[in-house]
């Protein structure tokens, strides 16, 4: 199993798509899931921003420099794919501030872990755009303050703030709907 | 005391959140043909341009063979070989060429049909 140094340098050197399969295979999920989170639960609309971010990868590989790890890199263009949408699309005014979009009021869950991850978009579509997306890399994710501020280029001050609003609505939402 | 009960509670409620975002950490969304959409979606600008270097140089070929009496040559050459009875040795020489010829071009096709890169 090649890393992932290896396999990026093949795409850039020589445009491998074989190399660059293996890591489109090794990271959708984590890239999936992270815009799954921000969309609140709607899997189309995650699906065609998932395949843009990786689109964009596969052209702008010879930007990563490994400064950061890959995931961090693939997570930060899948931010700037998911805002992007949002300025393009913001006169159809999404109902993601405060109120759960219909694809997750829609959502019948299968199983017991797809209830929880269902609980999960439920709680976060509660949040504003800025406090679901920190609140999903710190408690989903786990990346630490700086790796967030990396990615969505905000102030690491400004990245707390968002944690601890978003948090506080969390855990009024775990309280209210009996998770104590 | 009203202080310590504060801070308790809140060690508390990070632990809730915790435990409830937990099962959304380990969430491993199946691949589910992601992949290949995103494979088929990439540019094939590479494809393209050595298709157009292609036809350029065939219709290069063909206006070259065409200036120089190419098409009356290979005319000649062939009503030349109709009159001929070839040897034997002539007809094994033109089996060999074709067997090579064919596995060239077999080897080239499961090639491409490896990799998944036949346009």
């Amino acid at each position: 199993m090649l890393s992932d140094i290896a396999l990026v340098s093949k795409v850039v050197l020589f445009r491998d798509r074989r190399a660059f399969e293996q890591l489109v295979r090794k990271y959708q999920s984590p890239v999936r899931r992270f815009l799954l989170n921000l969309t609140a639960g709607d899997e189309a609309l995650t699906d065609d921003l998932a395949q843009d971010t990786f689109l964009k990868a596969w052209q702008n590989m010879g930007q990563f420099r490994g400064m950061s790890s890959l995931q961090t890199w693939l997570t930060r263009i899948a931010y700037n794919t998911f805002y992007d949408h949002r300025r393009r699309h913001r006169e159809e005014a999404m109902p993601m501030d405060g109120s759960a979009p219909p694809a997750l009021l829609a959502m019948e869950a299968a199983s017991p872990s797809e209830a929880t991850a269902a609980d999960v978009r439920r709680a976060l579509a509660l949040l504003r755009e800025a406090e679901r997306t920190c609140i999903t890399l710190q408690m989903i994710d786990g990346e630490p303050i700086d790796r967030i501020a990396e990615i969505t280029g905000m102030p690491e001050n400004t990245v707390k703030s968002h944690l601890r609003r978003g948090k506080e609505k969390m855990r009024t939402f775990l309280t209210n709907n009996g998770y104590d | 005391m009203t202080e310590n009960s504060n801070k308790h509670k809140d060690g508390s409620d990070d632990l809730l959140l915790e435990q409830f975002f937990r099962a959304a950490s380990a969430e491993q969304l199946a691949d589910d043909g992601f992949s290949r959409r995103v494979m088929a979606r990439l540019p094939e600008r590479q494809t393209r341009l050595s298709r157009i270097w292609t036809a350029a140089c065939v219709a290069a070929a063909v206006a070259l063979f065409t200036a120089t009496g190419g098409w009356q040559q290979a005319a000649e050459g062939i009503a030349r070989l109709l009159t001929t009875v070839p040897t034997m040795a002539q007809l094994l020489q033109l089996m060999l060429c074709g067997a090579v010829l064919t596995t060239l071009a077999a080897t080239e096709l499961m090639r491409s049909e490896s990799t998944g890169l036949n346009p």
